[in-house]
């Protein structure tokens, strides 16, 4: 049974992408546009791995980072933020937040996967 | 401003006689009673004059560089405001346009992206589509069913088998014949002595009646079993001769058959052969074109695959979009903490009370710096501003 991600960016063509991307090789895609939206798509769905940008509206990714370590479906579940910002700053919020990993904008789709395998076995 | 100096001038004045004022009473009581009510007076006077410095002196820090809008320099003022309230009419449609070169881009990047996957998924479903008509013909590893090639192999195979079959029951009928045949020259060898012996017989008649005949009338009774003897020897000859004749015959017939069989059996086996070295040209001639074929569909599904990877580079190297609208967010925000300044300029201009916005100021960088995400928006405002400076040597 294919792994399911769910990628979480507020640009149409970087969803689009990268769902591309991920179905190409396998992967179910589960897509949100921000923060509050991913928490509400998630419902009871068995989420393998989270993709997410950093700088959205309404629910930016550290956020939602908190918000999902919160869960109890999501304590060890994956978690990269795929994003322009590359200030070590921010990479360490995030870090602290709870995430897994950073890929910095513009990816390459080897890369990503690569990323994705070294998680989801 | 000369105005406001002398007001200033006439206040501390007052300040002044009204602190000395106490001192000129005499009586103690009194004079401390004044003393206080003076310096409630003047300390109420003096939050006023505080305010109301402070304020003027806050908006003169505010526009430094701007005319003051006394009598001579209305007129340039108010030319400042028209080409504020100009430029506060421009900055809403910079940001509308920049908006909609956002919106426009992402739409067509979407609709170039979502092509592009259509193509990718075509190439693969035919790629697909077309090794699997090929595993049904000529079958592959994953597939566990007999193809169609692999059915039509066994069937040939089956048809020379049965050709061989054929072939060998002939070559085991002609050893049978052989053997028909060498047992009929043992017949023929009994039958010759059949007829040695009715030779035989039949001179032992002979002699039997010549002696039978000396004998007289007592021979009489043995010459006629002589006769009988002689008559059954003359029938043995006649059936060994009649036997001979139906060898002969038989053994010409077998001898036929042999041949014809014989015949047979070497144009079954020829056939066979012929039909075998066709059968087998056949299937590695079919062998030979389905490995062209299966290297030519590998080669196809090569292609699709590198296909698919370079139009999903090409789909991912769209992304360029969402950096784009990244930066030039990065140019609508400034833009409207500009228009926001300008705002607040005109009005402070037109003496008119300023909005107490937190917007930041053009010449605070550092907020700028921290509105950046991308390493090469940092380094072009680096760029910028290292131009900008003076160099002093």
């Amino acid at each position: 049974m294919a792994h399911t991600l769910l990628i979480v960016d507020d640009s149409a063509s970087m969803r689009q992408m990268v769902s591309f991307t991920l179905k190409d090789a396998g992967y179910e895609v589960i897509s949100a546009n921000n923060g509050k939206d991913a928490l509400a798509k998630i419902n009871n769905a068995k989420i393998s791995m989270v993709i997410t940008d950093l700088n959205m509206p309404e629910m930016d990714g550290i956020e939602l980072i908190r918000q999902l370590r919160g869960l109890p479906g999501f304590k060890f579940t994956p978690i990269v933020m795929l994003t322009t910002e590359s200030q070590d700053s921010k990479k360490m919020a995030g870090k602290q937040a709870g995430a897994s990993g950073w890929i910095v904008k513009p990816f390459k789709p080897q890369q990503l996967l690569d990323t994705i395998k070294k998680f989801v076995k | 401003m000369i105005c406001s100096d002398k007001k200033h001038f006439a206040l501390i004045c007052i300040f002044l006689l009204a602190a000395t004022a106490p001192s000129l009473i005499s009586n103690y009581g009194t004079r401390l009673i004044t003393a206080g009510i003076v310096v409630i007076i003047l300390a109420v006077l003096s939050h006023r004059m505080i305010s109301r410095f402070g304020k003027s002196a806050l908006q003169q820090e505010t526009v430094e560089d701007l005319p003051v809008p006394d009598s001579t320099t209305v007129p340039h003022n108010e030319s400042v405001l028209k080409q504020l309230s100009a430029n506060l009419q421009v900055f809403p449609v910079l940001v509308n346009q920049l908006e909609t070169v956002i919106q426009e881009t992402e739409n067509a990047v979407l609709e170039i992206g979502e092509r592009f996957m259509e193509i990718v998924s075509r190439a693969r479903g035919q790629a697909s589509r077309s090794a699997n008509a090929f595993a049904d013909f000529a079958g592959s590893s994953e597939q566990n069913g007999s193809p169609l090639i692999e059915q039509s192999k066994t069937a040939l195979s089956a048809v020379i088998g049965n050709l061989r079959k054929v072939s060998d029951v002939a070559r085991h009928t002609l050893v049978n014949m052989r053997n028909a045949t060498d047992t009929m020259g043992n017949i023929r060898d009994v039958v010759l002595e059949i007829e040695y012996i009715a030779d035989q017989t039949n001179l032992l008649a002979l002699n039997a009646s010549i002696e039978a005949a000396r004998a007289g009338d007592q021979g009489r009774g043995f010459a006629v079993v002589a006769d009988e003897v002689r008559k059954l020897s003359a029938r043995s000859t006649t059936a060994a001769s009649q036997i001979g004749k139906l060898i002969r015959t038989v053994e010409s017939d077998i001898q036929g058959m042999y041949e014809e069989t014989e015949g047979n059996a070497g144009r079954t086996e020829k056939l066979s052969r012929e039909s075998e070295s066709i059968i087998n040209e056949t299937m590695d001639s079919l062998n030979k074109s389905m490995m062209h074929a299966k290297e030519e569909l590998d080669g196809l599904a090569k292609d699709t695959d590198s296909l698919a990877q370079d139009i999903s580079g090409i789909v991912i190297s769209m992304q360029f979009q969402d950096i784009t609208r990244q930066k030039i967010e990065h140019v609508i925000e400034p833009l409207r903490t500009i228009s926001g300044n300008h705002q607040r300029m005109s009005a402070l201009l037109s003496g008119e009370e300023a909005a107490s916005d937190a917007s930041h100021q053009p010449d605070d960088m550092s907020w700028m710096e921290n509105m950046y995400t991308m390493e090469s928006e940092r380094q072009i405002m680096k760029d910028t501003l290292s131009h900008s400076e003076p160099e002093i040597w």
